[in-house]
């Protein structure tokens, strides 16, 4: 299942883009996203590019169980938020977010560990956002760390949720747009999802801190 | 020479690195390689040579950091260990570093700095991530890298390389191994997700064959370990499998019945910059299907036989076979060679018919005589197995 109160199917091991203009809501409608699949007792591995690791826990810790949560942390180190940074269970840090290698390196060994050592079947892997990313590295450069991703999330049958801080139709993202199976643009109170001859779109709210989904229109 | 610091890489490059050569390790991505170039630099900067390293992720204080998390103090080879940094001007950071690469978008800017660089003689140039300046600066940055290597070779220094091996086009793939003397593969084992890491031999210029491929582990602290996943014990029933399994290991369980073993024995080994699951099998031969079920996935195997007892060869000759016939590396130990009347290797190589080819080790399992013996033998067989 994708989302228990968005009433859509997508195929297990799609790739989703969510984008939008800048303060749209994307990040949040993610956040929303793996906060359900986290209350359904399934894995999430959350790579941030904007907020710390330590904020991001706190969200999830003050609304669920986190024992699912893995968190990749690319910013910590770089902005040297913290003095001492080191690796807990739950959060990984990257040196920065030019280091794709790193971060890589560090969202697989989250998947071996849900996958095999805590049986978790159900595995989403959500980078917030990909905007981040095409500020520090060229397109070729991310369209190929995704290019690995996007395979990865295919061969696990899980699913892919990608923020963007921009219009999806922007020529400069298109390279990027070929490994995704499905889009999805908010804008205002509306979420559209189109892809995989899907094409619903839903009227959403965020109010005192919980995702409103209107019905399909 | 000069040591590659990878656990068992130098016997498989024939003794080391030569002078003037260059090695690059070629990462799978999701697989943390990044850590062999470190290694080859810390080795080499605590053997006293001269080091650079060109960082194009990080600024230079956090590649401090990543040393630290392997227990690798490099502070204090203070000149020793020159840092170019190539990240601070991409993000309008500063820099304190000595060099600093001020348009890490145009290769020409490295050019100038590896040049002054490569002049002293015998020095260690890493590149954190060949890869990263690929992807900042472009396709025809190997030319230049063919232009360094060639510098390095007059000059004495070695270079070393990681690369990760991002879906790249097969010109800039062909061309990399062109100008490489030596080429890595680090890679992941796993078909869903990656379960584990191995690295191999993929090309080596200055030897006639070159083949090895072994699994590894990254300890925190420690670096680079060899890893073999799982080792099995067989032999008759009370030849000395369990204190063998001991003997090894640095922590070990058995299940036991009026002391002898009735499931199996599991240990773990830690051996210079190895380590390395190790399983007894029971003897008698109702366990004989447990044998067979944990032979599945092993990598190797000892035969260990009781010296005193010639009447039991038969039925160790019968257990070697099982696993032979998987192609399973296996060495036979002798054990118990010091009772008085325990045969000699000539006599239990005669009397079990065993080819030249399979090594026989004495040992004494109780006090540990030859069981690291028998274990480095067997480690050198399963490298060249792969």
């Amino acid at each position: 299942m994708f989302h228990s109160k968005l009433d859509i199917d997508i195929p297990k091991g799609s790739n989703i883009l969510l984008s939008g203009p800048p303060l749209s809501g994307t990040s949040m409608i993610a956040k929303h996203i793996c906060l359900d699949a986290l209350e359904r007792k399934e894995a999430v591995i959350y790579i941030s590019t904007k907020e710390s690791g330590e904020k991001i826990q706190k969200w999830f810790s003050e609304r669920t169980d986190i024992k699912g949560l893995g968190i990749v942390d690319c910013i910590s180190k770089s902005l040297r938020l913290k003095t001492s940074i080191e690796d807990s269970n739950n959060i990984k840090y990257v040196s920065s977010s030019v280091d794709l290698t790193g971060v890589s390196v560090k969202y697989s060994g989250l998947l071996e560990r849900f996958w095999n050592i805590e049986e978790y079947k159900n595995i989403r892997i959500t980078i917030d956002s990909l905007s981040t990313l095409l500020m520090y590295s060229n397109v070729q450069t991310v369209f190929r760390f995704l290019h690995i991703l996007t395979g990865r999330v295919k061969k696990i049958e899980g699913y892919g949720i990608f923020t963007l801080d921009e219009d999806s139709e922007n020529p400069q993202v298109a390279p990027i747009r070929q490994l995704i199976d499905i889009i999805t643009k908010i804008n205002k109170n509306k979420i559209i999802f189109s892809g995989f001859g899907i094409k619903e779109e839903f009227e959403f709210e965020i109010k005192e801190g919980k995702l409103i989904v209107g019905g399909k229109k | 020479m000069i040591p590659s610091g990878i656990p068992r890489l130098d016997s498989f490059l024939g003794g080391g690195i030569p002078k003037g050569k260059t090695v690059m390790y070629l990462i799978q991505p999701e697989v943390e390689g990044e850590i062999f170039g470190m290694q080859t630099l810390y080795k080499n900067l605590e053997e006293g040579r001269k080091g650079v390293f060109i960082t194009t992720k990080s600024d230079p204080q956090i590649i401090k950091e990543n040393f630290e998390e392997y227990g690798w103090d490099i502070s204090k080879y203070g000149d020793k260990l020159i840092f170019v940094d190539a990240y601070s001007s991409l993000i309008g950071s500063e820099s304190d570093a000595q060099y600093l690469i001020k348009n890490p978008n145009d290769i020409n800017s490295y050019n100038r700095i590896i040049n002054e660089i490569v002049e002293e003689s015998e020095t260690i140039v890493t590149f954190g991530s060949l890869s990263s300046i690929v992807d900042l600066c472009g396709d025809d940055t190997l030319d230049h890298v063919e232009k360094w290597n060639e510098m390095f070779n007059v000059n004495n220094a070695i270079g070393v390389y990681n690369f990760t091996n991002w879906p790249y086009s097969e010109e800039i793939k062909t061309k990399l191994n062109e100008i490489m003397n030596t080429v890595i593969r680090v890679g992941g084992i796993g078909e869903r997700v990656i379960l584990g890491q191995y690295y191999g031999i993929l090309k080596v210029d200055w030897l006639e064959k070159a083949k090895g491929n072994l699994m590894f582990k990254i300890a925190k602290p420690g670096g680079v370990k060899a890893f073999i996943p799982k080792v099995l014990v067989t032999g008759p029933f009370n030849a000395g499998k369990s204190t063998f399994v001991r003997a090894l290991s640095t922590r070990s369980v058995s299940v036991d019945r009026m002391g002898t073993t009735v499931a199996l024995d599991k240990g773990h080994i830690e051996y210079e910059d190895i380590t390395a699951d190790i399983f007894g099998t029971p003897g008698q031969e109702r366990f004989d299907p447990i044998l067979k079920c944990i032979a599945n996935e092993a990598m190797g195997v000892f035969l260990i036989i009781d010296s005193t007892k010639p009447e039991s060869f038969s039925r160790a000759k019968s257990m070697l076979e099982k696993t032979r016939a998987k192609g399973l590396p296996s060495v036979v130990v002798a054990n118990k060679q010091d009772i008085q009347h325990a045969l000699s290797i000539e006599e239990i190589r005669e009397k079990m018919k065993l080819p030249e080819s399979i090594e026989i080790v004495p040992t004494d399992a109780v006090k540990k005589k030859g069981v690291f013996e028998a274990f480095e033998i067997l480690i050198k067989k399963i490298e060249r197995s792969g």
